[in-house]
C-alpha cells in the first residue's frame, strides 16, 4: 500500500457529530477516548474542525433543526472521508420509530460507511467498529 | 458603525462529553458578555406525542432514551407516576434497589461532569483521572443491571432483577475505592490555584435571581437555597433514610462544583444506609404486559442529578397515556445561565454553560454580536477553548 | 383520604383573594398535591397571591387538548417552610384563539415555559417578550401544532413533506 493509505489508516482523525441524541452514545464515544478503552492506541484522536477529519462519527435519531447542519458538516470534511454510525438511533431509528421530528437512520442523510449497532453501543463495540473501518481501508 | 459580518463557522461539537446542541447568541462589548440568548430544541424529537400513541410499558422504554445521562430518573419516575394513578403498591424491596440505582446513577453523572468541568478549564489531565475512576461506577452500573447505560431495571411494578449479598460487598469495596477518589479529588480541586482562579467568582447567580428564575439542582443549591426534591417531598425511600442537602454560598462555578463533590460523598452514605436496612422479599408486583391505568391526574417530582425533574400524566382510562408531560432539568436552568453569563469574560463563556451540567452540547456553536461595533461573528467550541487559552496565558 | 388541614387552607386562602365565583374546582388528591382551577381572568392574581404564600418556585407549565378546549396547568412548589407541596393551577381556554396572559412579570422563569406551550398547543400568551419556537426547528410550518389531538403523527409528517421540510 502507498505511503498515504499507510498514514490515512494508521492516524484516523475522528470527528464527532451528536445529531440529536439522548446522550448515551455520546458518553460511550468519550469512554472509547478515556484510559480504560482508549482509542488513541490506534492512531484515533479527536479533532474539532470537520475540514481537518477524515472520520465523522454520527450519533443520534437526527432531528429536522440538526439535518442540515450534518449534511454541511459532511461537505465540508475533504475527501475521502468516512463515516460511522454509532447507535441504534443512527443505524435504523431506534426506539424514536414514528416520531415526527426524526429521521430513520443516518444513512437517509448522508453515505455510511461502518454501523456500530447498540442502544448504547458500547466502548468495546466503537473500538471493534473503527479498527473493521481501518481494516476495510487497508490497515 | 461597523460593518456586519458573519463567519459561519463549522460546528461540530468537538468535544466528545457534548450532549445534545444548542445554540447561543452572546452580545459582547470588547471582552465583556453584555447578554445572552440560547435556542435550544435541536434535541427535539417528539416523545411526548409519541406516547401518547404506545402502551405504557413501551413507553417505559422510550422514556429511558430520553437521556442517556439520566435513564434510570426518567424511568423510575415514569413508574412512580403511573403506579400512584393505578394505587398501585410497590413492594419495599424494590424500592430499595430503585433508590440504589438512582444514587449509583448520581455517582455516575456527577463524576461525568467533574470530568467535563476540568477539560472547560483546560486541566485534561484531570478530565482523563476522574473518567478512568468513572469506571469502578460503571462497571458495578453493568454487574447490577447488565448494561452500562441504559440500564432497564425498573418496571411498573418494581424492578426487574434482585441484587444478591455477594453484590452487596463487591458494591460496598467499588463505592470504598470510589469514595477515596473523590476526597482526594475534592481536595486537589480546593487548593490548586489553576482551578480556583478559573471558578471563583464566575458565573455569579445571586440567590434572588435563582429563585425568580426558577432554576434547579445543584445550580440553586450552590447559592445557599436549600431545595431538594429528596428532602422536600420524599419519594421511594427517602423518607426514611437520614440524609443532608448539600448547598455552599458562594453563587460561583466554584460552589458548584464543591455542591457536586459534597452530593457525591452523601451518595455514598445513602448506599451504604440502604444496604444495612433494605428488607429482604420480592422485587416486583405483576401487571399486565397491555395495562389500562383508571382516569387520573398525576403529578411527581424527582432530584435528578441535575436537578428538580416533574413528570405529569393525565390518564382517561387507555392502554396509553392521554398525555405525558416532561420537564428536565436543564430547560429551567437556561434562563439561569443567560443571566449568570452577563458581566463575565468570552473566555469564561465555556464553564459557565458546563457548571450548570447541561444535557445539552451548548458549545455546538455560538453566535456573537459586538454591540459597539455592530460586528458579529460566529465560533464553535474549539475557537472558543483557544481563545479561553489565549486569554488566561495572557492574563493571570 | 382525609386531606390535610393545611392544604385546604391553602385553597380557602386562594378562594378568599380571587373569590370563590373565580374559584371553580379543587381536589386534594393525596398529601403535598393541590389541584385547583381558576377562570382564566383570575390567573395572574392566582399566581400573585401563590407566589406570596412561598410557591415561589414554578416547576413547569403543562398543556393539555382536551377536546372542547386547552387545559393549561402551572405547576408551583413551595419552597419555604410547609415545604414541598405542589400546587397545579388549572385555567381553560377555548380552542378558537386559545390565549392567556403571560406571567413572566411576576415569575420570570416562567419565559421558556410559555413560549413551549405556544409552541405545541399554539395558546398565545398576551403580554411575553417573545414567543418564537423554543423547541420546535425554526423552519416548522406555523398551521401545525403537534400536541393538539387533531394532528396525527402521520399527518405532521406528511404536512412536512408537502411543505418540502422533510
Amino acid at each position: 500500500m502507498g505511503l498515504i493509505t499507510w498514514a490515512r489508516t494508521r492516524s484516523p482523525w475522528l470527528i464527532h457529530f451528536n445529531a440529536s441524541s439522548c446522550n448515551g452514545c455520546d458518553i460511550e464515544v468519550l469512554a472509547a477516548l478515556m484510559p480504560r478503552f482508549d482509542v488513541e492506541r490506534f492512531g484515533a484522536i479527536l479533532r474539532g474542525s470537520p475540514r481537518h477529519a477524515d472520520v465523522m462519527v454520527v450519533t443520534g435519531s437526527i432531528s429536522m433543526q440538526v439535518k442540515d447542519r450534518l449534511i454541511r458538516v459532511y461537505e465540508q470534511m475533504p475527501e475521502p472521508k468516512f463515516v460511522v454510525a454509532v447507535g441504534a438511533c443512527a443505524c435504523g431509528a431506534g426506539v424514536f420509530q414514528k416520531c415526527y421530528n426524526t429521521h430513520d437512520g443516518v444513512d437517509k442523510v448522508i453515505p455510511v460507511d461502518a454501523y456500530i449497532p447498540g442502544c448504547a453501543a458500547r466502548p468495546d463495540a466503537i473500538l471493534d467498529g473503527v479498527v473493521k473501518l481501518l481494516k476495510k481501508l487497508g490497515y | 458603525m461597523g460593518e456586519t459580518e458573519e463567519f459561519i463557522i463549522p460546528i461540530g461539537p468537538q468535544h466528545p462529553a457534548l450532549k445534545e446542541p444548542t445554540n447561543f447568541m452572546i452580545k459582547v462589548d470588547g471582552e465583556y458578555v453584555v447578554e445572552a440568548k440560547a435556542r435550544p430544541g435541536y434535541n427535539h424529537r417528539g416523545i411526548e406525542k409519541a406516547m401518547e400513541s404506545r402502551t405504557y410499558i413501551q413507553n417505559l422504554y422510550l422514556l429511558e432514551r430520553v437521556c442517556g445521562i439520566c435513564s434510570i430518573c426518567h424511568m423510575t419516575n415514569f413508574c412512580l407516576t403511573v403506579e400512584e394513578a393505578m394505587d398501585l403498591e410497590v413492594p419495599a424491596r424494590a424500592n430499595y434497589i430503585r433508590t440504589i440505582m438512582h444514587e449509583i446513577e448520581r455517582l455516575h453523572s456527577h463524576s461525568l461532569w467533574l470530568g467535563v468541568a476540568a477539560h472547560e478549564i483546560g486541566f485534561d489531565t484531570l478530565f482523563y483521572y476522574i473518567w478512568r475512576d468513572r469506571e469502578i461506577v460503571m462497571d458495578l452500573t453493568e454487574r447490577i443491571s447488565g448494561n452500562r447505560v441504559n440500564k432497564g431495571m425498573p418496571t411498573i411494578g418494581g424492578v426487574r432483577r434482585n441484587i444478591s449479598p455477594e453484590l452487596i460487598r463487591d458494591i460496598r469495596k467499588g463505592l470504598d475505592a470510589f469514595e477515596e477518589r473523590i476526597k482526594y479529588y475534592k481536595s486537589l480541586i480546593l487548593r490548586e490555584n489553576t482551578i480556583l482562579n478559573r471558578a471563583i467568582g464566575v458565573g455569579i447567580l445571586t440567590p434572588h435571581d435563582a429563585v425568580a428564575l426558577a432554576a434547579v439542582g445543584p445550580t440553586l443549591r450552590a447559592s445557599g437555597i436549600k431545595s431538594d426534591v429528596r428532602a422536600d417531598d420524599p419519594y421511594l425511600v427517602f423518607d426514611e433514610i437520614p440524609f443532608n442537602v448539600m448547598t455552599h454560598d458562594g453563587c460561583d462555578v466554584a460552589s458548584r462544583v464543591i455542591v457536586r463533590c459534597d452530593e457525591m460523598l452523601e451518595s455514598i452514605n445513602v448506599l451504604r444506609y440502604c444496604f444495612e436496612h433494605m428488607p429482604d422479599g420480592p422485587v416486583r408486583v405483576k401487571v399486565p404486559v397491555i395495562m389500562r391505568v383508571p382516569e387520573a391526574e398525576t403529578v411527581c417530582l424527582w432530584e435528578a442529578p441535575r436537578g428538580e425533574l416533574i413528570h405529569y400524566l393525565k390518564s382517561t382510562g387507555g392502554t396509553s397515556p392521554y398525555r405525558y408531560k416532561i420537564r428536565a432539568p436543564t430547560l429551567a436552568n437556561i434562563p439561569a445561565v443567560q443571566k449568570m453569563l452577563v458581566g463575565n469574560y468570552i473566555a469564561d463563556i465555556p464553564i459557565i454553560i458546563a457548571a450548570i451540567d447541561p444535557c445539552f452540547s451548548c458549545t455546538d456553536r455560538m453566535t456573537f454580536v459586538n454591540v459597539n461595533t455592530e460586528k458579529s461573528w460566529v465560533w464553535d467550541s474549539e475557537q472558543l477553548r483557544r481563545y479561553r487559552k489565549k486569554w488566561y496565558q495572557q492574563n493571570s | 383520604m382525609e386531606a390535610p388541614e393545611d392544604h385546604v387552607k391553602i385553597v380557602e386562602e386562594l378562594r378568599e383573594t380571587i373569590g370563590s365565583e373565580n374559584l371553580i374546582a379543587w381536589k386534594i388528591p393525596r398529601a403535598k398535591r393541590i389541584y385547583v382551577s381558576v377562570k382564566p381572568e383570575k390567573l395572574r392574581d392566582a399566581v400573585k397571591h401563590l407566589a406570596g404564600k412561598n410557591f415561589e418556585h414554578l416547576s413547569t407549565i403543562s398543556c393539555v387538548d382536551v377536546g372542547d378546549g386547552i387545559e393549561v396547568l402551572y405547576h408551583l412548589t413551595r419552597q419555604g417552610p410547609g415545604r414541598g407541596i405542589t400546587i397545579s393551577l388549572r385555567v381553560k381556554t377555548p380552542m378558537e384563539n386559545a390565549s392567556l396572559p403571560t406571567i413572566t412579570d411576576i415569575m420570570p422563569g416562567a419565559v421558556l415555559y410559555e413560549r413551549e406551550v405556544h409552541d405545541f398547543v399554539g395558546v398565545i400568551f398576551t403580554g411575553h417578550p417573545d414567543l418564537s419556537p423554543v423547541m420546535l426547528p425554526d423552519k416548522w410550518p406555523e398551521d401545525v401544532y403537534p400536541l393538539l389531538k387533531k394532528w396525527k403523527i402521520e399527518d405532521i409528517k406528511k404536512r412536512l413533506s408537502e411543505v418540502g421540510r422533510n
